[in-house]
C-alpha cells in the first residue's frame, strides 16, 4: 500500500543514504590523495592541490546560492527540493576536496580557524539533516505536528481558562484550595526550552511529585477535580515537551547560515593571502 | 467573403438560411424532431442568443471526460459518436445527423463527456447553455420528455458497455437490461440500503462514490469503496436468504442504474457465465472485506479520506508531515505567486497519522460552490478545475457552501498605472509583465482602471487555481523537503479501492 510503504521508508533517519556517500567520499578522497602523493610528482602534488583548493572554493559559491534559492519563489529555477539535495551532497563532496586541500593536515593558527569554522559549517549542516529526518518523524509517531503545536502555544492563555472551569464545578473548599495553590501553575508563562534537557520520564516524575504533594494537602473530597487538573497539566507538559524540540530544529537551521558567513569571509582573506604571498 | 471560410460556408448550405429572417429560423427548428409539435415563435425566443459553433471534419465537438454542460443540437453535417476507449470503432447506428441533439447526459447530470463527438462533415451546432436547457424542458413538456427518454437511453447504452461484466454481452441481452433499468440519483450521504434489509435490487454506478461499511454493535467500519463503473448489492441477491450483508451510502451526488431484484433474476437465470463471473467477484469483495475488518490502520485510511471528502476529489494537496519542517516555503511561495494572498493554509484533516489533506481547492467533481454562486461567477474549465471569474461579487455564498473550508475571502484593493521602477520590480522578482499595480484605496486613481477590475476595494474570494499562469505548482515546486504533493486521490490511495 502506497502509504504505508511512505511510512515505513520514514521509520530511521538512519536510513538516509547520505552518511554512507560521506563515508565512502572522505575514503576515497584519502586513496586519490594518496595515490598523487606516491605516484605523482612534486609538481603534480602541488597543482592538484591548488585544484583542490580552487575547485572547492567555486562549490563553496554554489553552495551559498541555495540561500537566494530560498528567497526566489516565482521562477522556475528547479525544484527546491532538488537544491537541497544537491547543497547537501556537494557539500559532502567539498569536505573531501578541502582534505585533499590541506593533505589532511592541519597548518598554522589560520589553518586551525579555517577548520573549526569548516566543521562548524559541516556539522550545523549535518546536524539540521538529521533533525529535519527525525524531529517530524518523532512528532507524527507522538500523534502531533508543528502545526498543531503552534496553534496551542498561541493560546496558552486557554489552558488556565480550562483550569478554571474545571475548578469552578468543584466544592467551595477546593476553589479556595485552587486559587491558593494550584491556578499560579497554569498562569506561569509557557516556557518550553527548559523542557529541552529534561527526558519524557522525567517530566512525568516531576508532575507526579507536585499533583501528590498537592493531594496531600488538598481537600480530600475533591480528589476527582484535582486529577482532572493533572491531566491538563500533562498535555501542558507534554506541548511543552514536543514545542521545545520542535524549536530546536527551527533554530538549528539558522546556524548553519553565520557559520557559513564566517567561513566565506576566513576562505577570501585565506585566498587573498596566498595569492599575496 | 473569400478564402477558407467562403469554402466552409459553401459546404453548409443551410447557414445563410439560418441566419436570414424568422421564416427562416421558424423552417430550420422546425425541421428539429426535439421541437417538433411546440409553440415556433416561444421555441425561437428562447433560443435565439444561442451560440451556433462551426466544425470542420475531424473537429471535436465534444470530448470524453471534459466538463462543458451545454447541450447540442446538430443544424447542419453529421457526426460520429466515439465511446470512450474505441475512437477508430465507429459503428452506423452511432452517426448523429442533421436536426438530432446530444450531449444531453452532461447537460442534465452536470458530470463529465461521456463520449467523443467528432465532426463527419463540415458541421454547424447550436450550443444550448445548461441554464437554457432547463427553462426549455420547464416550458415544453414534449421537449422534457424526449430529451430524458433519450438521456436515459443513451446512458444505458454508453454505460452499460463500460461495466466489465456486462462488456461481452450481446446487445439483445443488453437490450433486456437497458428496459428493466431505471435510473436513479442519490444525494450526498444518502443511504442506499442498509444492512439487514431485504435485497431488492441490484446496482451499477453511473457517476458518483459509494461506501460499503457494516456495523457491529455501536461501530461502524468501512469496507470498501466503489466509484462510477462498478456494481454492488449482488451478493444478496445470490444468496438464498437475500439479506443485505452491509450498508451502501452515496459519497457524493451518485447516478446509479437500479435493475429491481426480479429483473435480475429472470435476467440471470438463462446465464451461467455471468452468474459465475458476479460469483466470482463476490468472493473477491468477501475477501477484501475481510482484509479491511483485520487491518484496523487500512479501514481507518479509507474511512478518513471518505469523511474528509478527499477520496472523489479530482485533485488534493497531499502534507507528509514525517517530512514537513515547517519552513513555511509552501504558503510563502503560494502568496508570491498570487498577489500576496496565499491560497493554501497549512492545516487540514490528518490522515493515517503522518499524512494531511491541506486545506486548498479540491476542485470537486460536484462542486457546491458552483452551484451555490448566485452570480456565475464560479465556472468549471474542461479539464474539470474550477476556477473564479472577475465578476466575483463577495458576497461569500461559495465559502460557506464549501464543506471543506477551502475558499478564503480577501480584502482586495484597486489597481493604478504602474510606473517604471514598479514595472521592473515586478519584473524582477515574479518574472512577470504587468501594467497594474494594487493600491490603497484612498491613492487609487479609479478612472485608470482596466476592464474587469473592481471599481473600488471589496472582497472577493480565493481559491487554489493550481497556479494556472505558471508552469509549476508553487508550493510543490518550493517544498525542500518534499513533504508537498498535489495529487489525484483516486489514484494516489489506490490500495484502498477493491481490485476486482
Amino acid at each position: 500500500m502506497a502509504i504505508k510503504r511512505s511510512a515505513e521508508s520514514k521509520a530511521t533517519a538512519l536510513s538516509a543514504k547520505w552518511p554512507l556517500v560521506f563515508f565512502v567520499l572522505l575514503i576515497v578522497s584519502f586513496l586519490v590523495h594518496a595515490g598523487v602523493r606516491i605516484w605523482g610528482s612534486l609538481f603534480m602534488v602541488e597543482w592538484a592541490r591548488i585544484g583542490y583548493g580552487a575547485l572547492a572554493s567555486v562549490i563553496m559559491l554554489i553552495l551559498t546560492s541555495y540561500s537566494l534559492r530560498k528567497i526566489v519563489f516565482t521562477r522556475k529555477m528547479g525544484s527546491m527540493e532538488g537544491w537541497r539535495k544537491t547543497h547537501l551532497y556537494l557539500g559532502l563532496f567539498c569536505v573531501a576536496l578541502i582534505f585533499m586541500h590541506t593533505n589532511f593536515k592541519v597548518y598554522g593558527n589560520f589553518g586551525l580557524l579555517m577548520i573549526i569554522l569548516f566543521s562548524l559549517v559541516i556539522l550545523s549542516g549535518m546536524m539540521g539533516e538529521l533533525m529535519y529526518k527525525t524531529i517530524p518523524v518523532w512528532l507524527s509517531k507522538q500523534g502531533s505536528d508543528a502545526m498543531e503545536l503552534d496553534e496551542k502555544l498561541k493560546k496558552p492563555g486557554e489552558y488556565l481558562t480550562t483550569a478554571d472551569e474545571i475548578a469552578e464545578k468543584a466544592t467551595n473548599e477546593f476553589k479556595v484550595f485552587y486559587g491558593q495553590s494550584i491556578r499560579s501553575l497554569f498562569a506561569k508563562r509557557i516556557f518550553p526550552p527548559k523542557y529541552l534537557f529534561m527526558s519524557q520520564s522525567d517530566v512525568i516524575a516531576s508532575r507526579k511529585k507536585l499533583f501528590n504533594h498537592l493531594a496531600s494537602q488538598g481537600p480530600p473530597k475533591d480528589r476527582m477535580a484535582l486529577s482532572s487538573l493533572e491531566a491538563l497539566y500533562a498535555e501542558r507538559d507534554k506541548v511543552q515537551f514536543k514545542y521545545a524540540r520542535l524549536q530546536v530544529m527551527r533554530i538549528w537551521s539558522n546556524a548553519h547560515v553565520p557559520a557559513t558567513a564566517a567561513l566565506l569571509t576566513a576562505m577570501l582573506a585565506h585566498i587573498w593571502a596566498v595569492s599575496y604571498y | 467573403m473569400d478564402g477558407p471560410l467562403k469554402e466552409l460556408f459553401s459546404l453548409i448550405p443551410m447557414y445563410e438560411r439560418m441566419f436570414d429572417i424568422d421564416d427562416s429560423l421558424k423552417e430550420l427548428f422546425s425541421n428539429i424532431p426535439l421541437f417538433k409539435g411546440e409553440n415556433q415563435d416561444r421555441v425561437i425566443a428562447h433560443l435565439m442568443e444561442c451560440p451556433i459553433a462551426t466544425y470542420a471534419p475531424g473537429e471535436f465537438i465534444l470530448k470524453n471526460g471534459e466538463f462543458d454542460e451545454n447541450c447540442c443540437v446538430l443544424l447542419v453535417g453529421r457526426a460520429n459518436v466515439h465511446l470512450a476507449g474505441g475512437v477508430d470503432h465507429i459503428e452506423e447506428d452511432k452517426v448523429i445527423t442533421e436536426g438530432e441533439f446530444f450531449g444531453e447526459i452532461a447537460a442534465l447530470s452536470g458530470l463529465p463527456r461521456t463520449a467523443d463527438i467528432k465532426a463527419a462533415d463540415h458541421c454547424a451546432v447550436m450550443q444550448i447553455p445548461k441554464d437554457k436547457m432547463f427553462e426549455v424542458l420547464d416550458e415544453f413538456p414534449m421537449v422534457r420528455s424526449r430529451i430524458e427518454d433519450t438521456y436515459r437511453r443513451r446512458i444505458l447504452s454508453n454505460q452499460l458497455r463500460k461495466v466489465p461484466i456486462f462488456a461481452d454481452l450481446a446487445d439483445s441481452d443488453l437490450d433486456v437490461i437497458k428496459d428493466k433499468a431505471t435510473i436513479n440519483v442519490f444525494r450526498k450521504g444518502e443511504i442506499i440500503f442498509k444492512q439487514g434489509d431485504r435485497a431488492d435490487a441490484f446496482y451499477l454506478i453511473l457517476f458518483g462514490f459509494v461506501k460499503v461499511s457494516t456495523s457491529k454493535g455501536r461501530g461502524a467500519k468501512t469496507l470498501a469503496y466503489l466509484k462510477g463503473e462498478q456494481h454492488f448489492g449482488e451478493v444478496a441477491l445470490l444468496k438464498e436468504n437475500g439479506i443485505r450483508t452491509a450498508t451502501v451510502t452515496a459519497i457524493n451526488r451518485t447516478h446509479l442504474i437500479k435493475i429491481s431484484r426480479d429483473d435480475f433474476v429472470t435476467f440471470m437465470s438463462g446465464r451461467k457465465d455471468l452468474r459465475g463471473a458476479l460469483a466470482e467477484i463476490s468472493k473477491k469483495r468477501e475477501a477484501i472485506a475481510q482484509r479491511m475488518a483485520g487491518d484496523m490502520h487500512l479501514s481507518d485510511t479509507l474511512e478518513a479520506t471518505i469523511e474528509a471528502g478527499i477520496i472523489h476529489t479530482r485533485s488534493t494537496h497531499m502534507l507528509d508531515i514525517t517530512k514537513c519542517v515547517q519552513c513555511g516555503a509552501c504558503v510563502e511561495s503560494c502568496a508570491k505567486l498570487h498577489d500576496g494572498v496565499s491560497r493554501l493554509v497549512r492545516k487540514g484533516v490528518r490522515l493515517n497519522g503522518f499524512l494531511m489533506a491541506v486545506t486548498s481547492c479540491r476542485h470537486c467533481d460536484d462542486p457546491a460552490c458552483m452551484y451555490e454562486c448566485p452570480t456565475g461567477a464560479i465556472a468549471r474549465d474542461p479539464s474539470g478545475e474550477i476556477y473564479q471569474k472577475s465578476f466575483c461579487i463577495g458576497c461569500g455564498m461559495c465559502v460557506k457552501s464549501c464543506p471543506y473550508n477551502s475558499l478564503t475571502l480577501v480584502e482586495v484593493h484597486p489597481a493604478k498605472k504602474a510606473g517604471i521602477f514598479s514595472k521592473l520590480l515586478t519584473r524582477i522578482t515574479s518574472g512577470r509583465e504587468s501594467d497594474w499595480v494594487e493600491v490603497p484605496v484612498s491613492e487609487a486613481n479609479f478612472t485608470l482602471e482596466p476592464k474587469g477590475r473592481l471599481k473600488k476595494s471589496g472582497k472577493k474570494v480565493v481559491r487554489c487555481d493550481m497556479c494556472d499562469s505558471y508552469d509549476f505548482l508553487g508550493c510543490v515546486y518550493n517544498c525542500p523537503t518534499g513533504a508537498m504533493a498535489m495529487v489525484n486521490p483516486s489514484e494516489y490511495f489506490s490500495d484502498l479501492i477493491p481490485n476486482e
